[in-house]
């Protein structure tokens, strides 16, 4: 049970997982019946409507609208960026994110936050999708508790890589998934996935739990050095390539600007097929949008400076 | 931590903040490392940033004014006027139709919604809704919902509710169950239990008793057979309304029998589309094999059941003296049981050879009834006979005191209620009504600004609770602290969080528990409750996990084969 439709008058699960997976997302289910909540199934074939996040407060801004102040922010945990909202239609916690906002302004400390929010994905019109998370519920963390976090997210991920490479074998039924043992919260979300996702490779996510794992015990020495993809970080003079990749973006972004911005995964796939993990890809876009070159047209699309 | 590592990274804060110290960025690489777990290449976007900006001031911009919000509990106190408005709603019906509008399709629902859904007092009031924000998802029939940014919207006299594209629909509770129908393949007693709708099963007779009861409309008396059948997993009572002519230890098979509940107890309904014949099975448990197999465990027990024998120690025992709605005087007798599983009450109408200070006594009870108490079942003794001292104990002495039996969250939140039990996960959810409440003197409902739903303007009487939500990732339930169990964890009284309260507002109280709770592990006991509005947990005692991150990190490697 769970993750999926519910007995009646639960609420629905919230599900632990790294920004990566739910990052590379891209499957939206409507739910079965009409009124059912909104899911996104993960490549691992978890059905997200409530999520459990972790991680380093990147980003924190306000921004007024038409219906009152609405905000966004990012948080960074060992596998990627999680982006979330707030809605000018939440204003029971604008109190507590407008002192999360003053916190951030301030700068004097480094803000771990915990957070419980709901699936927003946000499908482009050319179907590209976007997974953003609807902030719910939060806290500041210390260390050990994003360690504990950090350790929660590991096991659910494990979970469902150990169940994944069991189904992966199988005839793609319901039925056969569940002899074989595979629990209810992820059958259908794996059918699904297996139905929509081209390639699925869980060494990628973990790696991730890998790195989860070693902050947890307190081992930071192991990461930096593994690479998910290629060639990018083992190669010569870290400026250099910096370069290259700040140009790529650029010229991504002024040749395929339809006009209302570029989404933040295109431009991350296309580094990734010149070999550039999403790690150094978003640190460059980050570096771009410091230049002054790069900036947000609106959530989640980027746009360059010179593009008309 | 490799050294030229940080010093790489120092290098690339430098080339952007160029008037920093370059001892403190790394510094600052360092502290983010040690105690935040984070290295280098995921801290250093903030990193640059701090330097980056330390020289500035930042004027942190003035809050937007931003509109009011009007929450009430019933649709008597809107006025035509009103927007932004909250209300908590049950929605009746949801129609979806396409409408053109000013020339341009839209999708848009309408229906029926009803105020006051827990049915906290009086009426319910229904009003006509209009959806103009395709809130489909989250309106199904049946559900309860928070609706905020809603509008009222006056037509001829008649109000109704207008739901905007920018309002927010929360889903308090989903809609009602899905109806399942009868196959011919007969399924398990204990499945058809837990369905709604139609089944098929094959059981033997275990009672046959033929009743008369009188209609409720007062035009007269219906015949009625209400019985038992048992299957190896478990047992059902039936009612049958028309004729049902097999005797006790048939085996039969009982087509197409809605399923219904008295009280938490499902029940057969054998109606005229209700197939019964005589099913032949060699191999099926006979009459005696399945009486035992009928005893049942405490914490298997469900408010309604009839007819029940279980086996356990008797923990407290008292005689209690009241005078009935007759004026005469009564004794009644009860205490708390307990067993392997779990413990509850159970209360006796006739004095039976029970003495409190013999206690522990161990007991079988058979034929028994069971009602509820508070949310825990109790077990109800009709007549004396019904009990039998049992002369060796069936287990070793269960310390009642700390005998919390462990159960995990998706077994109680699909169980009945059940007592003395335990079970973990994580606080996803501090409510934010938590802390301070005011409770109606006459009926104890918590009051909405100094007003009872029933009873109007009160004098409330001060109360406390901690209101959670615990969920291990697959499914999650309401905890509750009372004000007992909220002092004891809090290690506060009432008196001093009131205090705490009134100096620092509710919003300080709760942001406080959020940062104690909010992602822990916890482990909470007391006993759970099961009702139509779901599972509810009320916790006596709550402690949250001391397992180090790095000790929890091993387990995790161990339990899935990971390599260190």
């Amino acid at each position: 049970m769970g993750g999926g439709n519910l007995s009646r008058f639960t609420r629905q699960p919230a599900i632990r997982l790294f920004a990566r997976e739910y990052f590379e997302s891209d499957l939206i289910e409507q739910g079965s019946g009409e009124y059912d909540p909104t899911f996104v199934i993960t490549k691992l074939g978890a059905k997200v409507n409530r999520m459990m996040v972790a991680g380093l407060l990147e980003r924190m801004e306000r921004r007024d609208g038409d219906s009152g102040a609405n905000y966004r922010g990012s948080i960074r945990d060992p596998t990627g960026l999680h982006m979330f909202n707030v809605g000018s239609f939440q204003p029971e916690i604008h109190a507590q994110v407008e002192e999360l906002v003053a916190k951030f302004d301030q700068n004097e400390e480094p803000i771990l936050l915990l957070a419980i929010g709901k699936a927003s994905p946000y499908q482009t019109d050319d179907g590209g999708v976007f997974t953003g998370m609807r902030l719910e519920e939060f806290t500041m963390i210390n260390g050990e508790g994003y360690a504990n976090w950090l350790v929660e997210t590991a096991d659910a991920t494990l979970r469902r890589i150990d169940f994944f490479q069991k189904s992966r074998d199988l005839e793609s039924s319901a039925d056969v998934y569940r002899k074989v043992g595979i629990p209810d919260d992820l059958v259908s979300g794996l059918i699904t996935g297996r139905g929509h996702y081209s390639s699925i490779d869980p060494d990628v996510y973990m790696v991730g739990v890998l790195r989860a794992l070693d902050y947890s015990e307190g081992n930071l020495t192991t990461i930096s050095l593994q690479t998910e993809s290629s060639t990018d970080e083992s190669s010569d003079d870290s400026e250099s390539s910096s370069e290259q990749v700040k140009e790529w973006i650029s010229e991504y972004l002024l040749a395929n600007n339809p006009g209302d911005g570029v989404p933040y995964d295109s431009i991350m796939n296309d580094l990734a097929s010149k070999g550039i993990s999403r790690s150094v890809g978003e640190a460059t876009v980050d570096l771009l949008m410091d230049d002054g070159l790069v900036f947000e047209q609106s959530f989640g699309f980027l746009g360059h400076i010179d593009s008309n | 931590m490799a050294a030229d590592e940080i010093d790489d990274y120092v290098k690339r804060v430098l080339e952007q903040a160029k008037d920093a110290d370059p001892e403190k960025v790394r510094e600052e690489f360092e502290k983010y490392l040690k105690d935040f777990l984070l290295p280098p290449k995921d801290s250093f976007r903030s990193v640059l940033r701090r330097f980056e900006v330390s020289e500035e001031k930042v004027q942190s911009a003035a809050r937007t004014a931003y509109k009011e919000t009007k929450k009430v509990d019933r649709f008597a106190e809107l006025g035509s006027e009103d927007s932004n408005v909250t209300i908590d709603v049950k929605v009746v019906t949801y129609v979806s139709r396409i409408q053109t509008v000013r020339g341009e399709e839209k999708q848009i629902a309408f229906g029926w919604i009803e105020d006051t859904p827990y049915g906290e007092s009086g009426k319910s009031e229904r009003w006509d809704f209009k959806d103009w924000g395709e809130h489909a998802e989250n309106m199904a029939p049946g559900s309860v919902v928070r609706m905020e940014g809603v509008s009222v919207n006056e037509w001829k006299g008649k109000k109704s509710i207008n739901i905007n594209r920018s309002s927010r629909i929360v889903v308090l509770e989903e809609g009602g169950p899905a109806v399942s129908l009868a196959t011919s393949d007969p399924i398990t007693i204990e499945e058809a239990g837990k369905r709604d709708g139609f089944v098929t099963i094959v059981g033997r007779l275990m009672a046959v008793n033929a009743q008369t009861i009188s209609k409720k409309d007062g035009s007269g008396d219906l015949d009625i057979i209400k019985g038992k059948v048992a299957d190896a997993t478990g047992s059902i009572g039936f009612v049958s309304w028309s004729d049902f002519d097999h005797e006790v230890g048939t085996l039969i098979r009982i087509e197409g029998a809605s399923i219904r509940r008295f009280r938490d107890t499902p029940e057969l309904n054998i109606g005229d589309q209700t197939k019964v014949e005589v099913f032949h099975d060699s191999n099926f448990a006979d009459a005696v094999e399945l009486e035992s197999a009928s005893r049942l465990e405490i914490s298997k027990l469900t408010d309604g059941s009839r007819d029940v024998s279980v086996v356990a120690q008797i923990v407290e025992w008292a005689e209690r003296n009241f005078t009935n709605s007759d004026g005469e005087e009564k004794t009644l007798w009860g205490g708390e049981i307990i067993d392997p599983t779990g413990r509850c009450r159970m209360t006796a109408w006739e004095k039976v050879p029970i003495n409190a200070d013999d206690l522990p006594i161990y007991v079988s009870v058979s034929g028994v009834r069971v009602r509820a108490w508070q949310g825990t079942p109790d077990i109800t003794i009709d007549s004396a006979d019904q009990v039998e001292i049992l002369k060796s104990p069936p287990w070793d002495e269960i310390d009642a005191s700390n005998h919390w039996v462990t159960h995990d969250l998706a077994t109680l939140v699909n169980g009945s209620s059940v007592n003395g039990v335990e079970t973990s996960g994580c606080i996803v959810s501090v409510r934010s009504d938590s802390g301070i409440i005011h409770r109606c003197p006459e009926c104890r409902r918590v009051l909405r600004d100094h007003a009872c739903a029933d009873h109007g303007h009160v004098e409330g009487v001060k109360d406390m609770r901690l209101r959670l939500v615990i969920d291990n990732g697959a499914i999650s339930a309401s905890v509750l602290l009372n004000r007992a169990s909220s002092e004891s964890y809090l290690g506060k009284d009432m008196d001093q969080v009131t205090s705490q309260i009134d100096d620092f507002g509710t919003e300080v109280f709760v942001d406080g528990l959020r940062s104690e709770l909010l992602g822990k592990s916890v482990t909470a006991r007391g006993r759970c409750l099961v009702d139509e509005q779901g599972a509810m947990f009320l916790a006596s005692e709550l402690e949250t996990s001391e397992v180090a991150p790095a000790e929890g990190a091993k387990a995790v490697r161990a339990k899935w084969g990971v390599a260190i």
